[in-house]
């Protein structure tokens, strides 16, 4: 199993994933999932540069994460997987993608969203998201760095 | 294109010193959204100076969540009035502008904090300190140099990479070499924090006199330190320890 | 007395815009601010030795992303303030030094909540702002930011005046109730607070290669200060 990490956070690459994340988890792979960046060198360049030159990283499409990862796990690296939003990360699980636990770090502020923690909002379609995910079995803990006490939405048991 | 559907150097001018209050009004729900506007506000109203509705809508999504490293803003903003000349012209599709600025907020904070806070202002302030052993106004002036000669021109550089387009702005930032940059700065923030350490270190060895004494005292330093590092690393605060401290100078009193 | 405290406010005031707000040229920093606030209340040299070891106490806390790190710019008021105080009351010797610098942690602690209290002002502001230019209003930008400046700087210009006035208090009333003895007791905890800055130091710009330098140069600065000391 190369994921160590399925994280959704609206900034993608910034500041908590490099700084804390990395080191904590130990991962040596960022695979950043997201369709308007696959498409988008210039944006790609600058994300590369933020991260230290030890780590791969990797973007695809959404509907690509499974072939990513398998090349991940040829390559016997471990990975954090990116995506920007609770749509892109359930997209991800339809296409057969397994995790055991999502990370929320940002998502941020609009009308109408309700406040969870500082950096984090929910619309009623990200409470539907975290329901849907609790259903499948996935905790959902909203923790913007590792040592953040964090919220936590434990999965259904059956 | 000519300079006359651009934004005229008066007007860049006024960009470039309002990115100084990007944080003015930061917030939890925007973070930096109004003093993003702020800035580029100037830019807005002459693009579509005498269309008051494109006028709103170009400032409303300029006051979408917006945050990255201040210092590091300087760039996206450059870039951006780039983008909204092109938008104004019809050449852009105005969605561009949500997109470039979350795709490059993110990157550029995480480059921004490695190297101004993790590195940067570690170095001018333990040059500084120590400095200021020798005279205070020595101290804060190297203080405020070493970070500043830094600081600004990352501010004006950037800027003006941004204002000649987003490739111009990528160009800048792969050649800036903000990687090996952070990384010489961390080396001289940690010989000289060495010095710190040794020179205060001495001070106090020397009222104790005796070899013995020294060498113990410099172990006792060095384990300290050590000890010290791993909690940090840990997220300990070290306002934890000072109350601790704290807390244990007023149990020496109370005896 | 009420000219030097004005002053402090409006300097306090312009460190604290100099923190979040405004600029970010380091004028916050301790020992530029303890050293300003030494020099308003008398003694410029006593700001300044606080200063430098308050400076980088704090470091190993990174403003990343929504995170506060501690107010060392208000610990900075009040240790400048009490030890230029206190050096004209008992002296700033050992024990009075190591007090004034404990002692300005609560500050730290204190700043830390006032600013997210104004940040979470500035979230109303902010949506204010919204409204008003969906009506049409685009000065309201300028007006807004303007709105969230002048709160950040009365914010700053508040915990100032709070800060330096219980520097006052501590240098002027409660460290002369100890006599010489008990201070020299508290002067044993002195050595640790320098350490603690260069852990603190050490902790943000420690790499694989970073470590060897900082232990080899401290080893070396310290044999070769000591050296000298010996030789007198």
């Amino acid at each position: 199993m190369p994921l160590v990490l399925v994280r959704v956070d609206c900034r993608l690459i910034h500041g908590q994933v490099v700084e804390t994340w990395l080191p904590h988890t130990g991962a040596n792979c960022l695979l950043v999932a997201n369709d308007d960046l696959a498409g988008n060198t210039c944006l790609r360049t600058v994300m590369e540069l933020a991260v230290p030159p030890s780590i791969h990283v990797m973007f695809c499409r959404l509907g690509d994460v499974a072939s990513s990862l398998a090349e991940i796990d040829r390559a016997g690296e471990k990975a954090i997987l990116l995506c920007a939003t609770f749509e892109d990360a359930l997209r991800i699980h339809r296409t057969g993608v397994r995790f055991p636990a999502l990370n929320v770090g940002n998502l941020h502020y609009a009308t109408g969203k309700v406040e969870i923690s500082p950096s984090v909002f929910f619309s009623p379609e990200d409470f539907d998201a975290v329901h849907c995910f609790c259903h499948s079995g996935i905790a959902v803990n909203v923790r913007a760095t590792p040592f953040d006490a964090g919220t936590s939405y434990e999965p259904e048991r059956k | 294109m000519t300079m006359s559907d651009g934004v005229p150097k008066k007007v860049r001018r006024s960009v470039w010193w309002r990115q100084f209050l990007l944080q003015g009004c930061w917030n939890y729900e925007g973070m930096q959204n109004v003093g993003f506007a702020y800035s580029i506000l100037p830019a807005l109203r002459h693009l579509y100076g005498g269309r008051p509705e494109e006028l709103t809508k170009a400032v409303k999504r300029h006051l979408e969540y917006f945050n990255t490293q201040p210092s590091m803003g300087g760039v996206i903003l450059g870039a951006s009035v780039r983008i909204e000349e092109r938008i104004a012209a019809g050449d852009a599709d105005p969605r561009a502008i949500g997109t470039f600025k979350v795709g490059l907020m993110g990157s550029l904070g995480a480059i921004g904090d490695a190297f101004f806070w993790g590195a940067l202002k570690p170095m001018a302030s333990v040059a500084g300190a120590i400095l200021a052993l020798i005279h205070p106004f020595l101290g804060i002036a190297v203080l405020l140099l070493l970070f500043n000669g830094s600081h600004l021109s990352i501010r004006s550089h950037g800027y003006a990479a941004g204002l000649a387009g987003e490739e111009s702005a990528v160009q800048y930032l792969k050649s800036a070499g903000f990687a090996s940059r952070t990384e010489d700065r961390k080396i001289i923030a940690a010989i000289l924090g060495g010095a710190w350490a040794g020179a205060v270190g001495s001070r106090t060895a020397y009222l104790f006199g005796g070899t013995t004494g020294s060498a113990g005292f410099f172990l006792v330093s060095v384990l300290t330190v050590h000890l010290l590092t791993v909690l940090f690393r840990k997220a300990v605060s070290p306002s934890e320890i000072l109350l601790f401290l704290l807390i244990i100078g007023s149990l020496i009193l109370w005896q | 007395m009420v000219w030097a405290f004005l002053l402090a406010a409006i300097l306090g005031a312009i460190a604290y815009l100099d923190r979040t707000a405004a600029f970010q040229l380091m004028l916050h920093r301790p020992l530029v601010v303890a050293t300003a606030m030494g020099a308003v209340f008398g003694n410029v040299y006593a700001g300044a030795q606080v200063g430098a070891v308050l400076e980088l106490l704090y470091l190993a806390r990174l403003p990343v992303g929504a995170s506060i790190p501690p107010d060392d710019t208000g610990a900075a008021i009040f240790a400048g303030t009490a030890s230029a105080f206190a050096s004209s009351s008992v002296g700033l010797d050992m024990g009075s030094f190591a007090a004034t610098l404990l002692l300005s942690v609560p500050c730290a602690e204190l700043g830390k909540t006032v600013d997210r209290l104004v940040r979470r002002v500035n979230g109303r502001i902010s949506a204010l702002t919204l409204e008003a230019v969906e009506r049409g209003d685009s000065q309201a930008v300028d007006h807004g930011l303007l709105a969230g400046v002048t709160l950040f700087a009365l914010a700053g210009a508040v915990l100032t005046l709070v800060y330096a006035g219980a520097g006052m208090a501590a240098g002027k009333l409660l460290l002369p109730r100890f006599g010489p003895e008990s201070r020299l007791d508290f002067a044993a905890l002195l050595p640790v607070l320098p350490l603690i800055g260069a852990a603190s130091v050490f902790s943000c710009s420690r790499t694989e290669r970073t470590a060897p330098a900082f232990y080899l140069t401290m080893t070396a600065v310290f044999a070769a200060t000591l050296f000298f000391r010996w030789m007198g």
